[in-house]
């Protein structure tokens, strides 16, 4: 008997009837509420059985090999460069109204300088150049002349020029968005330069911690892809001679995003220790280097006890994107 | 819910079609409007409400058409009836781009429009089932179908999942008889599986990994002349086989309940002329329109002038159907425009006279249709207009650093697939033969070879196992 005009009948249901016996156990009774009414239960149900589909960790990671190994390409999000190299696509996109959004975040950064320092407070702006720019890659054009354009836009204020410092080897992680701790602390030797000495009679030591692997949060774009990188979290430890009593808030903060807020690479330990004075963290992560001000402005901790230095923390890719407010 | 995604495949479908074939013959259309229902309500529930109103209007209406048609006031029904229809369609889907259009106007006159009031909800789907509703209210009138006194054959025919959210654009009076007869069997099932797994395999391998290399040229502020060109391909691919791929789907599931739709695509870029491709592209709505609006503007019958207007005027609104946007007017207008222009030539004999050669008639009509699909693809008009400026040089000519870093070889890949498979098309269109099932529609009724199949098979396997790897969405904890 002839296959061909059963082949694909015999195909489908046997695709449909192992599929079906695979997701089956996975279905639940929706209850009958306004959610489901119009639509959002069913959304979440499907966001979540996508995600328990039997097999699909295996399914996904094959194609992210395959991708990688074929066509050195990973998913949108990623931009692979050479050696193990991977680069943030938001150093890379130019949406529509980039200058209009250059521009308005230049004024929104003016505007705070101008506010901090007429409540007497030394603002230092760390601008934090672009991974892709540091290691050499060519830029599109509307972010080609971005760093510069930021720099003079700036030059009146106490701008920190980060770009030749962390162009040094190992300032950035290979597999990760952002510093690694070397470059962390030549960015910190960088700001305090700016800021000079401060007489706070304090002590902090940076020791380098355990070597352990790291994967960083590009590899997120190549799932199933292994390269391994190392990462050695540093130690700062305080060794002032200060009682435990002593419960006196930092004269100098820390606002920024993720590069400052997360203790892996340790840029608030490596300013502690360039500049032997204690800082208080307002860094967050997630909201960008506008938004996380905003936040801080709004807070107790502004409104109770300003600071004397206020170093800002802002990667440079975030101007072309729409200011984000704190809500 | 989608054809392509995992919960119509793993959950909806083979529970569907396991019901379907264990419910005895009288009460698959019941079965097939409680299915359809659920797969439209995964959208939301709600608005089941608006759409069983179409239905009961509409069946109504074409009983009173029928009862009393020879009533001097009767076209009245039909004029409630059909503007009924199109009221809700132009409230749900025209309502935003109306009021957002004429708002600078009607603030003068005191009137003043706010955001909240721009908020109507498009139904998914809506265009098609209301064309559906439309079409049958006016076969009824023109007595080329009996109004059907089975609600429930309406309904499923309505609900009929396989079309009901992106066509084809079926009339009553084409699957009338066969909700009453039908065959079923599994030669059909088969068809009816290739087709499916056919249509999948090339909406998720073509159509979704060329859209990134569209979107990212359409998305430049300054493209080259290279990035213009490449961008305005890339979708033109990515539209055919995205909407062909789910018309050749929606196919194949009708083909497992045993239903025979109309083919909504044939080889639409092979054609030589606007009005060829018109025969091969989206066949289901071409034909709609010609047969309730074209026609009755007129069609040809009076006089050339009029004849050039009604075809503006159709394509016009045809273009309007498509979306709520002045982008999809002025597409439709371009496409009226060179339907009208090309008939001026014919008539004129001009065409025949230039003995164009086919290669440039090709050229030009492929052309055409690219610049229409930038207008077509474009969020506004100052949206069309930058990347028409692309395609015009005025940008620069290679390709920009701004598009090189987003270019993936997995959508270069596509693409080039894509055209191949273009390409192939009239080769393995000749394995099959045609059916006409009325005039201007057919259907495609050969087994594809045993090879074929395999190869389609195997396709369709990657692609379910591409989609389910594409759920996959990740993004940096710290973007905003």
């Amino acid at each position: 008997m002839s296959l061909k005009p059963a082949f694909s009948a015999l195909f489908l249901i046997g695709f449909l009837l192992m599929s079906a016996g695979m997701a089956l156990p996975h279905m639940r009774a929706l209850p009958l509420t306004a959610e489901v009414l119009n639509g959002k239960e069913q959304a979440a149900f499907e966001k979540q059985f996508n995600r328990e589909l039997p097999g699909y960790e295996p399914i996904r990671n094959f194609w992210g090999r395959t991708e990688f190994a074929l066509l050195h390409e990973g998913r949108s999000g990623v931009v692979l460069g050479n050696d193990g190299w991977l680069f943030s696509s938001e150093e890379f996109s130019c949406p529509r109204g980039t200058v209009q959004n250059i521009s308005a975040n230049i004024g929104f950064v003016h505007d705070v300088v101008t506010q901090l320092e007429q409540k007497q407070v030394r603002v230092i702006l760390a601008l934090v150049p672009a991974k892709a720019r540091v290691m050499g890659l060519t830029l599109p054009s509307c972010r080609a002349g971005l760093y510069q354009q930021l720099l003079d836009a700036f030059k009146t204020h106490n701008v920190a020029n980060l770009l030749t410092a962390l162009q040094a080897s190992a300032a950035f992680m290979k597999t990760d968005t952002h510093w690694s701790p070397t470059g962390a602390a030549l960015a910190a030797r960088q700001v305090a330069v700016l800021i000079g000495t401060l007489s706070e009679n304090q002590s902090f030591v940076t020791q380098t911690g355990e070597t352990k692997p790291y994967s960083g949060d590009l590899l997120r774009y190549l799932p199933g892809v292994a390269m391994p990188e190392t990462l050695a979290m540093p130690i700062t430890e305080n060794r002032s001679a200060t009682s435990l009593l002593d419960d006196s808030t930092p004269d100098i903060t820390l606002v920024g995003t993720s590069y400052s807020a997360n203790p892996r690479w340790n840029f608030e330990g490596a300013l502690k220790t360039a500049l032997q004075a204690d800082i208080l963290n307002m860094a967050d992560e997630g909201l960008g280097p506008f938004a996380v001000m905003d936040k801080y402005l709004h807070s107790q901790s502004w409104q109770d006890t300003p600071p004397r230095v206020l170093i800002w923390e802002m990667p440079e890719r975030y101007f072309v994107a729409p200011h984000g407010v704190f809500p | 819910m989608v054809f392509a995604s995992p919960i119509f495949l793993f959950i909806f479908l083979p529970l569907f079609l396991a019901l379907y074939y264990l419910t005895p013959r009288q009460g698959k259309s019941l079965l097939i409007l409680i299915g359809s229902s659920a797969f439209y309500a995964w959208w939301r529930v709600d608005f089941l409400a608006l759409l069983y109103a179409i239905i009961g209007w509409s069946w109504l209406m074409a009983l009173a058409i029928e009862r009393w048609r020879s009533h001097r006031q009767a076209i009245w029904l039909l004029r409630f009836g059909v503007g009924a229809n199109l009221l809700t369609l132009g409230y749900f889907k025209y309502w935003n781009f109306g009021a957002g259009t004429l708002a600078p106007l009607l603030q003068q006159a005191g009137i003043t429009i706010t955001p909240e009031m721009l908020q109507v909800l498009l139904p998914i789907g809506i265009s098609f089932f209301v064309f559906h509703a439309i079409s049958y209210i006016v076969d009824v009138w023109r007595s080329d179908t009996p109004a059907t006194r089975n609600l429930f054959d309406f309904a499923a025919f309505i609900t009929l999942f396989p079309h009901l959210i992106a066509g084809p654009v079926l009339r009553y009076k084409d699957l009338a008889g066969q909700f009453t007869r039908r065959t079923h069997s599994l030669e059909l099932f088969s068809e009816g599986a290739y087709r499916f797994m056919s249509g999948f395999a090339k909406k998720v391998l073509i159509a979704d990994a060329v859209a990134p290399l569209a979107d990212a040229a359409f998305a430049l502020p300054n493209p080259s002349m290279a990035d213009a060109w490449l961008g305005a391909l890339a979708y033109s691919i990515q539209l055919f086989f995205d909407f062909a791929g789910y018309s050749e789907m929606a196919v194949g599931l009708a083909l497992m309940m045993g239903f025979r739709f109309i083919e909504n695509f044939n080889m639409p870029y092979i054609s030589r002329s606007i009005a060829e491709f018109w025969r091969r592209w989206h066949i289901s709505l071409s034909t709609w329109l010609r047969d309730y609006l074209y026609i009755p503007l007129g069609g040809n019958r009076k006089g050339k002038v009029r004849t050039y207007i009604n075809l503006l005027l159709t394509m016009l609104l045809g273009g309007l159907w498509h979306g709520a946007n002045w982008t999809f007017v002025l597409w439709g207008a371009w496409h009226g425009g060179l339907l009208a222009l090309e008939r001026a030539l014919a008539e004129n004999k001009t065409t025949q006279a230039l003995r164009v050669p086919r290669i440039a008639q090709h050229l030009y009509c492929l052309l055409a249709v690219l610049i229409g699909w930038v207008m077509f693809r474009a969020h506004s008009l100052a949206d069309a207009s930058v990347l028409y400026q692309g395609m015009l040089g005025l940008n620069g000519f290679g390709i920009s650093t701004d598009l090189l870093w987003q270019i993936k070889k997995n959508s270069l890949l596509a693409l080039a697939g894509g055209i191949a498979v273009i390409f192939l098309q009239p080769l393995l269109s000749s394995m099959r033969t045609q059916v006409e099932l009325s005039k201007g529609s057919f259907a495609i009724k050969t087994t594809a070879p045993l090879t074929l199949q395999i190869i389609v098979a195997t396709f369709f396997i990657l692609a379910v196992t591409r989609l389910i790897a594409m759920s996959y969405s990740p993004f940096l904890y710290f973007q905003f």
